[in-house]
């Protein structure tokens, strides 16, 4: 039977399936190979001719398919298997603790988890199991944040098998700089599809990393393209001048100052100012400067400010709107000043003054335009501005208050504490999560001694999550972020016999990322 | 005690996510009163509710659980977390309490009823066997009647469609086939329901799927051909076509119709899949390592009950098999079974593979699968789609994407062994491994 299914192996693709897609009938009957015509021949003759042509057609379909199911049909390799990953002593083996817990990690989707575990491993010096790889790669393929901690840990097989999947191409490009030609033509064919056809995140961060390595292009392939882009992606692509400022931005930055985007007008302006040499901050100054003066009265210096008298008409070219919007609640001078101050770094004012951040807040409170300066300093600030940040929070009367959250990010870790709440209970009670939690960027702790204090009061707080659905969330994102010191002894609440499923996998669900992460840190 | 292991192979073993979940939380010794093991067993307190704390215990042999507390999953978190605990840290060895040794000994009185009563069921039938065997007879006489009626019937249909070509094939056709799947299940014929329902599956797919359908077709059609020569037939043959309509033989059949065969059982590979409405369908393939016979534990579970008994990969279990007859004995039923040890699993050039499944499928074109265990064969992706790439040739795969490329990766693009279930068109890979390092094996269910 084997060597006739051999025989008609060849006839497997042929025409005799035709007939059965456009009708059987006795003009259309096939000419089934010659072991299996004989076979049919004689079962015709078995049924002494009784029987029609779909008959004698499904009669010649099972002959084929059994004789095609016994001479079992491989397709001749065209070629030999791609070359194999090189060994690398850094992979870790399946059976290690560490490769399960990574295993674990990645076929979940915490961002947190999937950076802490690429920053360890690199720590380590060992890169990610084979059990891990394909799921790493996709994370990589959907967060374009992850891809630079990754890169280091896919060791060679995670690096071979990304070059066999269209889908994971950006890993093989991160190293493509030191490899032979081939791949870098490959790269730079890659990185120009995504320019020009790359999802709206896939090209801000291929911009970004441009701009750190090659800023003179990135410039170039930024103006070249800025006439297509709607006004959001070019405000989105101006905020990203923010990073390695440099006076060569000028140019530019000052073209769109008449941008049609608002805010585009206002993130070139403001960047611009930064850049104290520019046309742009030079005018700034002189529209500023002569409205902050000092007077003596007896023995003591005094600076007092003034808001413009009548708006300028160059301020339409260094994005300031001389029209005040209907419903703004400040006044028409109060307008131009704050439009002024909000473009103005806050450096300029101690420098200018000789008071810090605390000082000029006090004199801001007791000046009549306390609310154009408050609101434009607010807007003002940035990242470098730790100490006005600091200022602003210890303001007396919380006169930020409402802006707090975006205040604390400002500051280092460590300085935050002194800001948040001082026990588990009273982070639930203020809701503040978002703001403890989201000032660790990915691969980022909070400290640990304050970390051992929220860990103690979510430990025993298993009553509070059986009552508040939404802490349950809050506390998984919690247990990410806490240093791993506080975590070595940490057990999750403990179970109750009437936990509703949903309670039980919140609380496993704890103590799973714990448990993970302490293996991590072991 | 050998069969300790590891926490993977404990989780595995979880009905579910929900469940595998909760264990990791419970595997901590802070949730036990007590804890405790011995050469065959675990055994812990858990604390619940109520005043007095869940005992869960863990046959180590069988791998079968017990648990007081009321979940109706199996096993549940507690006996899961006692085999976690083992495998994390080890519990330490006691002294078994009285209610583990009850519930042991209640174990293997279990095994020794069901045993008498078999044997009682078999003497009544031998005290009467006229009364017994015609009832039976009668039975049997009413089913072969609704087959024929049914089989005829589907005949039938398959010469129209012949006729009027499926190239047509719509949804007014796929409403029409899948009505007769239904009937071939009035006509107590459900694997030929099975086989209607994926014949419109496949053609729902374009006429790409049309050549597999006509062969599918085929077969039917020479089964309604043996079906009315079946007084002619072999009883093997008759075997292989009754199983072929989905009329599964019970034990009592098996004990006078099936061969048993004792042997150390390696488990090469297995596939548990989900059906509608908690119905797990699960399929063990084991190779006898002095017989050198395949054979397949296929078995259901209803309702999140669990198995019987569970099998982990590469592992061998000294076991009496007892086969369902056919040209190609494969299915069996595993009748008494010892305790369970690592072991080496097998493979062979793909070329004998190869051959022995062609020689399966002549002797019975009917058969469902066959397990392939492959040495020296490496995974391979070309045309959009997974491969085998062996010194004979290419084998297609059946696997979805994700886990292709898992297996890839752990390939790393050099040989495995590879077992998995041939179909007569893909082989589903559903284990994988490198010589006998456990970090280097790979499962289709991980």
């Amino acid at each position: 039977m084997s060597a006739a299914g051999v025989a008609v192996a060849a006839a497997a693709h042929a025409d005799w399936i035709k007939p059965a897609l456009i009708g059987v009938d006795d003009a259309r009957m096939p000419a089934f190979p010659a072991p299996v015509a004989a076979l049919l021949e004689q079962a015709a003759q078995a049924q002494a001719g009784d029987d029609d042509a779909p008959a004698r057609y499904a009669r010649g379909a099972a002959a084929m398919a059994a004789c095609r199911l016994a001479a079992v049909e491989l397709t001749p390799a065209a070629a030999e298997p791609p070359p194999a990953a090189p060994e690398d002593a850094r992979m870790l083996g399946e059976g290690e603790p560490l490769a399960a817990a990574l295993r674990a990690i990645f076929r979940g989707d915490s961002e947190r988890l999937h950076h802490e575990a690429c920053q360890r491993l690199a720590e380590l010096g060992r890169a990610l199991p084979a059990g891990a790889l394909a799921s790493a790669l996709d994370a990589g393929r959907q967060r374009a944040r992850l891809r630079a901690p990754l890169l280091p840990v896919l060791g060679e097989r995670g690096l071979w098998l990304a070059r066999l999947n269209p889908d994971w191409r950006y890993a093989d490009r991160g190293v493509a700089g030191e490899g032979e030609g081939e791949a870098t033509g490959d790269a730079a064919a890659e990185s120009e599809r995504i320019w020009q056809e790359g999802s709206f995140e896939q090209r801000l961060a291929w911009f970004a990393q441009l701009r750190a390595t090659d800023p003179a292009r990135a410039r170039e392939r930024l103006q070249a393209q800025l006439g297509e882009l709607p006004a959001k992606e070019r405000a989105a692509f101006v905020a990203e001048f923010d990073a390695g400022l440099s006076a060569d931005d000028e140019p530019l930055l000052a073209g769109l100052l008449k941008d049609r985007g608002r805010d585009v007008r206002r993130l070139a302006a403001a960047a611009l100012a930064r850049l104290p040499q520019s046309a742009h901050a030079q005018r700034l100054h002189a529209w500023l400067a002569p409205l902050l003066t000092q007077e003596r009265a007896l023995l003591v210096k005094r600076w007092t400010l003034d808001a413009p008298q009548a708006a300028d008409p160059d301020w339409a070219n260094a994005g300031i709107d001389a029209a005040r919007p209907q419903n703004d609640a400040l006044g028409e001078r109060a307008w131009w000043l704050y439009q002024l101050t909000r473009q103005m770094p806050l450096r300029w004012w101690c420098e200018r003054t000789g008071m810090d951040a605390a000082a000029l807040l006090a004199w801001a409170a007791k000046s009549d335009w306390k609310d154009a300066l408050h609101r434009g300093w607010l807007e003002r600030i940035h990242r470098d501005d730790a100490d006005w940040a600091a200022a602003m929070l210890d303001a007396p009367g919380r006169a930020f208050g409402n802006h707090h959250a975006e205040l604390l990010a400002l500051l280092p870790p460590a300085q935050r504490v002194r800001h948040w709440p001082r026990s588990f209970q009273e982070l639930c009670r203020s809701g503040r999560f978002d703001e403890v939690v989201g000032s660790c960027a990915p691969g980022q702790w909070l400290p640990p001694d304050y970390s051992r204090l929220l860990a103690a009061g979510l430990a025993e707080a298993g009553e509070t999550l059986r009552q508040d659905w939404s802490l349950r969330q809050n506390a998984q994102a919690l247990v990410e972020v806490l240093h791993p010191q506080a975590l070595r002894d940490w057990h999750a609440p403990a179970r109750g016999p009437d936990d509703t499923p949903a309670l039980a996998d919140c609380l496993a669900a704890l103590e799973r990322t714990a448990h993970a992460r302490r293996v991590l840190h072991a | 005690m050998e069969s300790v292991l590891t926490a993977e192979q404990a989780l595995a073993l979880a009905p579910d996510g929900a469940s595998a979940k909760a264990a990791t939380g419970l595997a901590s010794d802070r949730h036990w009163v007590s804890l405790g093991r011995d050469a065959d067993a675990l055994w812990g307190e858990c604390k619940g509710s109520g005043a007095k704390p869940y005992q869960a215990q863990v046959d180590l042999a069988a791998l079968v659980t017990r648990c007081s507390c009321p979940s109706r999953k199996f096993p549940c978190k507690h006996a899961l977390a006692l085999l976690l605990m083992q495998a994390r840290g080890g519990i330490a060895a006691a002294a078994r309490p009285g209610w583990v040794e009850e519930w042991l000994n209640s174990r293997r009185d279990r095994a020794e009823k069901k045993e008498q009563a078999a044997a009682k069921t078999a003497a009544a039938q031998a005290a009467d066997p006229d009364a017994a065997a015609a009832a039976a007879a009668k039975r049997e006489a009413a089913r072969w009647k609704r087959i024929d009626q049914g089989s005829a019937e589907l005949q039938r249909w398959i010469g129209d469609q012949l006729r009027r070509g499926l190239a047509s094939f719509g949804p007014q056709q796929r409403a029409e086939w899948t009505a007769m799947a239904a009937r071939m299940v009035d006509a107590q014929a459900p694997a030929l329901s099975a086989q209607v329902l994926a014949a419109a599956e496949a053609m729902a797919a374009g006429v790409a799927g049309a050549p597999a359908v006509v062969e599918r077709f085929g077969l039917i059609w020479l089964l309604r051909e043996a079906l009315v020569r079946r007084d002619a037939l072999s009883p093997q043959r008759l075997a292989d076509v009754r199983t072929a309509l989905g009329w599964v033989y019970d034990k009592d059949d098996l004990a006078t119709l099936g061969e048993s065969l004792r042997d150390r059982w390696t488990v090469q590979g297995q596939r548990i899949d989900e059906r509608d409405d908690r119905l797990f369908e699960r399929r063990v393939w084991l190779r006898g390592q002095a017989s050198g016979r395949d054979a397949l534990l296929h078995d259901y579970a209803y309702g999140g009950r669990g198995w019987e008994h569970q099998w982990l990969d590469g592992r061998s279990v000294e076991a009496t098999l007892r086969f369902f007859p056919g040209s190609v004995p494969l299915r069996a039923l595993a009748l008494e079974q010892g305790a369970a040890q690592p072991a080496p699993r097998w493979s062979q050039p793909a070329v004998e593979a190869i051959e022995r499944a062609s020689l399966a499928f002549a002797a019975n074109p009917w058969l469902q699968w066959w397990p392939l265990s492959i040495a020296d064969a490496v995974p391979v992706r070309a045309d959009a789609r997974w491969w085998l790439h062996t010194p004979a040739g290419r084998l297609p795969l059946a696997l979805g994407e994700a886990a292709g490329w898992n297996l890839l990766a752990h390939s790393g693009g050099r040989a495995l062994q590879v077992m998995g279930e041939w179909d007569g068109r893909e082989l589903r890979p559903l284990s994988a491994w490198r010589g006998e390092d456990a970090a280097q094996q790979w499962s289709l269910a991980a």
